[in-house]
């Protein structure tokens, strides 16, 4: 068998697990859907109010909140196997990826579809569905093209953090917590314009932890809203790049760690 | 010190091992912590670019808004309860047929643990609060309202543990809780207040609040605390609070009851 047959077999047979549970996997799906929809609503009851946020208007924001979850729940439906990482290097199954003939990247990809995630690529599908008419963006191919673009980087910028994070399982063993907090900064900070945020917070989002580039820049873009910015525009339409940027460092990062895997026997 | 002599020694060691559960896996607490100073944070920021320019809206000046979200991210923080949790894992694993045959009621145990870690989270605050005065604003109200605030505090505890004991008994039923865990804890939270106080929530929405337990964990102490209600509002919100900690637990029982006879053990 080819490698893809393989992994669309294995995919196959656990949506067939998963819908056994059909009544379950409904309810997974509507919670996760509820889940990630809490903090736009919490956005569109501020709007209802006030006008703006920083000057962005409620479909601005849903713009950039869209933007943010659809590239979120990419990544969290791609590398599905991540999230139990720190349970697969404890109970030494980790030997198991490494001697399948398959390679590593396509087995944390392909191992099992989960269900939950799904409701976050729903969500953000979803919510820029009704957010991008209600905007006025000039349309272009460009532009659609720099959109695509700019979730697959915001996925690989969330990526590069989840998998930077795994990669210190093989020595510590325990890693969820700092991935919790690469998340929590994401989808509390990355879900509004960092212009919003005073200097040293803004910063930090930008070159350190840098979530503004998942979301706030590629939105100032579509939006026509790079003036805003700390930095030239030609930076903000480069601004997928740094998705693909961080995603090698911390695929290296990964690779190296792995050298330090003590199996756990079986 | 807490006088635990009357207390059965079986519920006191228990409770025992909820603080000593804490301590034993701090790394949770830290990032509770953490958590609950980076939401401040975002919520300041949010909230003062909302603000604008204006210094106050519907008579709520900025600096009460800000006292509020800090009050709530601190009572978010200690009535956090990991009950229904606690609950599923002894469905899940089948522990809950020893759970029953102890000599003490399952129910008791479960929620003597559950105090247990709440006294072990609640040392948190000694950094918790000097970090959320550092980020937010704790100015002190009135003796009056701070008393009817403390008041109010323990009875948002409570009401809290028992909608998690409601959530975590459903799970006799349910088997799998956690999805309907993580809804009810973000959905409750902003129905709580956690994030818009309920006076600038548009009017079909403050209905569904008002119709739900979750503002007596956050709202109700919090617009207490700012001292947003007063006089007869206070009283108000405090008898809410009681009603609802009344009806949860008449409900609690009632589920409760209802559970034992559901037990499927899953080997164990």
């Amino acid at each position: 068998m080819t490698l893809f047959s393989i992994c669309w077999h294995n995919m196959l047979a656990s949506v067939r697990g998963e819908m056994q549970y059909r009544a379950s996997f409904i309810m997974s799906l509507i919670f996760g859907f509820l889940f990630q929809t809490v903090g736009f609503i919490f956005v569109a009851v501020i709007l209802t109010r006030f006008e703006a946020v920083g000057g962005w208007g409620l479909w601005e924001v849903g713009v950039l909140y869209g933007i943010r979850l659809t590239a979120h729940g990419l990544w969290v439906v791609s590398v599905n196997q991540l999230f139990r990482f720190d349970q697969i290097v404890q109970e030494g199954e980790w030997d198991r990826f490494l001697i399948r003939p398959v390679p590593i990247w396509a087995q944390l990809m392909f191992t099992q579809f989960r269900i939950p995630p799904l409701g976050d690529l729903i969500s953000g599908l979803f919510l820029l569905g009704i957010a991008l008419p209600r905007v006025s963006i000039d349309w272009n191919a460009g532009l659609v093209v720099f959109l695509a673009l700019a979730i697959i980087g915001g996925a690989l910028i969330d990526g590069a953090f989840q998998l930077g994070s795994a990669a210190f399982a093989f020595r510590f063993l325990m890693t969820l917590p700092l991935r919790i907090v690469f998340d929590d900064l994401q989808g509390r900070f990355g879900s509004y314009p960092a212009s919003i945020y005073d200097r040293p917070l803004r910063a930090f989002m930008t070159w350190i932890v840098p979530m503004a580039f998942m979301a706030w820049v590629p939105a100032t873009v579509l939006l026509g809203r790079t003036a805003e910015l700390p930095f030239p525009e030609w930076v903000a339409w480069a601004s997928p790049m740094v998705g693909f940027a961080l995603i090698s460092g911390a695929v290296w990062l990964f690779v190296s760690q792995s050298r330090h895997y003590q199996s756990a026997g079986h | 010190m807490m006088r635990l002599s009357g207390i059965n020694p079986g519920l006191r060691d228990i409770f025992r091992m909820g603080v000593r559960e804490i301590y034993a896996y701090r790394i949770w607490l830290y990032l509770g912590v953490f958590q609950a100073l980076l939401q401040l944070v975002l919520l300041r920021a949010v909230w003062q670019a909302v603000y604008g320019n204006q210094d106050s809206v519907d008579g709520v000046p900025i600096e009460t808004m800000i006292t509020y979200l800090t009050i709530v991210g601190l009572l978010e923080h200690i009535t956090r309860i990991d009950i229904a949790n606690e609950i599923h894992e002894r469905i899940d694993q089948g522990r809950v047929a020893v759970d029953m045959v102890r000599p003490v009621g399952f129910v008791r145990q479960i929620v003597s643990l559950s105090l247990g870690q709440s006294a072990g989270t609640c040392m948190s605050i000694v950094v918790v609060i000097p970090g959320m005065i550092l980020f937010g604003s704790l100015s002190p109200p009135s003796s009056g309202a701070l008393l009817a605030f403390l008041l109010s505090l323990i009875m948002a505890y409570v009401v809290s543990m028992l909608i998690w004991l409601l959530v975590g008994l459903s799970g006799f039923w349910l088997i799998n809780v956690s999805g309907m865990r993580a809804v009810i804890w973000v959905v409750g939270g902003f129905l709580a207040g956690s994030l818009i106080p309920v006076w600038f929530m548009p009017g079909p929405l403050r209905t569904v609040v008002e119709v739900l337990p979750f503002q007596a964990t956050a709202f109700l102490p919090a617009s207490i605390y700012v001292e947003e209600s007063q006089g007869a509002d206070m009283w108000r919100a405090l008898g809410i609070q009681l009603f609802w900690i009344v009806a949860l637990w008449a409900a609690s029982a009632w589920t409760w009851r209802r559970a034992q006879s559901r037990i499927v053990v899953q080997g164990g």
